[in-house]
């Protein structure tokens, strides 16, 4: 550091030159690269988008063939699409490695925190089933139960908490709190960055009527997820309420 | 703004473009990134980058208003998709459940397009998801035939959505870089 700085002066180091520089100066004194936390030129934010918008094309396609196409309409055809997203998500996220690894440590549990977001969560999701389910008889007259695709099936209850509340619960978030919210930090600010990841997971399940449910919780998994720097709590919150919905769906269909 | 005198380096004391504080043995200006240490073809490309910035952002904000209009344009489009099927279906006994979607679209496009001035790049990216997911579903409702004019509001609504993007990238950029408002 030069002799002509104060000695109070905060000093950090440039992600590029390594050269050390005061924490308030916009640009590196050394190398004139950028220093601030989404300091991705141009270029670079528009290949982060491009890569973005690969990985939720992925996503679209597969929801969309498994939704509305009548040859995917099967049990069969719905367990390939669940895994092709997961591999999907493990992908993009180990594609920036470096700068995604650091939010599977859990530096921050605490037993007591993680029971209080899992009794939130459990406790959102009655509130969503039933709030839920009340607009669907209203709106739509009927009610769904996705246990009834499992049904006869051998151990159908242990299929429907895999692939509805774990398997979701730990690629989505890798996916959507891991890769996606990571990548637009590096591009937007902390609250864009959220909103925007927070609205394409809701709109990803295809429910219009969902939406005032999927887009608060979103919104709650993305700020505990930049709040706690882990993906861990949004892993357990997003799997106990999903949990929560599959206990409601076995006990209707029994 | 100007560039470049005769002093020497060592006793530099401002940046020669933003006047703002530097030391003797800085390469670039922290402030700006002006290169102080530099050779004369280096510090004209840096001001005729600077200038360029200048020229090109009423362009991006241009860019920026078509896009939030493309936004209230698809609000407006869903109300009138509303209002159509009502007069069609209002003796149908689920018109709410046809309605619903339609009125749904017309306020998130509302409310997208409200924030776009102070949240661009957010809104310009949700709106643009949002626009193909709805299309996807139009397509696949139609057991995948569409037409030729479908295809081309499309091209345009996207490609309007998408300068949008850039466009805010390249605003907020310039803006962080220039210290402007």
């Amino acid at each position: 550091m030069s002799e002509n700085t104060p000695k109070d002066v905060e000093i950090t180091t440039c992600s590029q030159c390594g050269g050390e520089v005061r924490l308030n100066s916009k640009f590196c004194n050394y190398c004139g690269s950028r220093l601030s936390a989404n300091s991705d030129d141009f270029g670079k934010s528009w290949t982060r988008l491009k890569e973005a918008a690969l990985f939720y094309g992925i996503d679209i396609v597969a929801c969309c063939l498994a939704s509305f196409v009548g040859i995917f309409k099967t049990l069969g055809w719905s367990l390939f699409f669940d895994i092709l997203m997961a591999i999907s998500a493990i992908l993009f996220f180990a594609y920036n490695w470096s700068e995604n690894k650091h939010l599977l440590k859990w530096k921050s549990f605490s037993f007591l925190k993680l029971s209080g977001y899992a009794a939130i969560a459990i406790c959102c999701s009655v509130i969503v089933h039933y709030s839920v389910g009340w607009l669907n008889v209203v709106i739509f007259n009927k009610d769904e139960n996705y246990f009834e695709l499992l049904r006869g099936n051998l151990a159908a209850e242990v299929f429907l908490i895999f692939f509805t509340a774990v398997m979701p619960a730990l690629f989505e978030e890798l996916g959507y709190r891991g890769y996606l919210l990571q990548n637009l930090l590096r591009i937007a600010d902390k609250d864009q960055a959220i909103y925007i990841t927070s609205f394409l997971f809701a709109i990803i399940h295809m429910s219009f009527i969902s939406l005032f449910w999927l887009i608060p919780f979103a919104l709650f998994l993305g700020y505990t997820r930049v709040k706690e720097n882990t993906l861990w709590y949004g892993i357990f919150i997003h799997f106990f309420f999903n949990l929560t919905a599959c206990v409601f769906q076995i006990l209707a269909a029994h | 703004m100007e560039n470049g005198s005769e002093t020497s380096p060592q006793s530099v004391e401002s940046c020669h473009f933003c006047y703002g504080p530097v030391n003797s043995d800085d390469n670039h200006c922290a402030k700006c990134s002006y290169p102080l240490k530099g050779s004369d073809d280096e510090k004209a490309a840096f001001v005729l980058r600077k200038n360029a910035d200048q020229i090109n952002l009423p362009k991006f904000k241009n860019k920026s208003e078509n896009a939030l209009g493309t936004l209230y344009f698809l609000a407006g489009f869903f109300m009138l998709c509303a209002i159509i099927v009502f007069f069609q279906k209002e003796e149908s006994a689920d018109l709410l459940a046809i309605l619903l979607p339609y009125l749904i679209l017309t306020i998130l496009f509302l409310i997208l397009g409200s924030y776009a001035k102070q949240k661009p790049l957010a809104c310009f990216i949700s709106g643009l998801c949002l626009y193909i997911i709805i299309e996807v579903l139009v397509v696949a409702e139609a057991h995948f035939s569409t037409n030729f004019i479908d295809i081309i509001f499309n091209l345009i609504v996207i490609g309007f959505l998408v300068n949008g993007i850039r466009a805010s990238l390249e605003i907020e950029r310039i803006k962080k870089e220039n210290d402007l408002d």
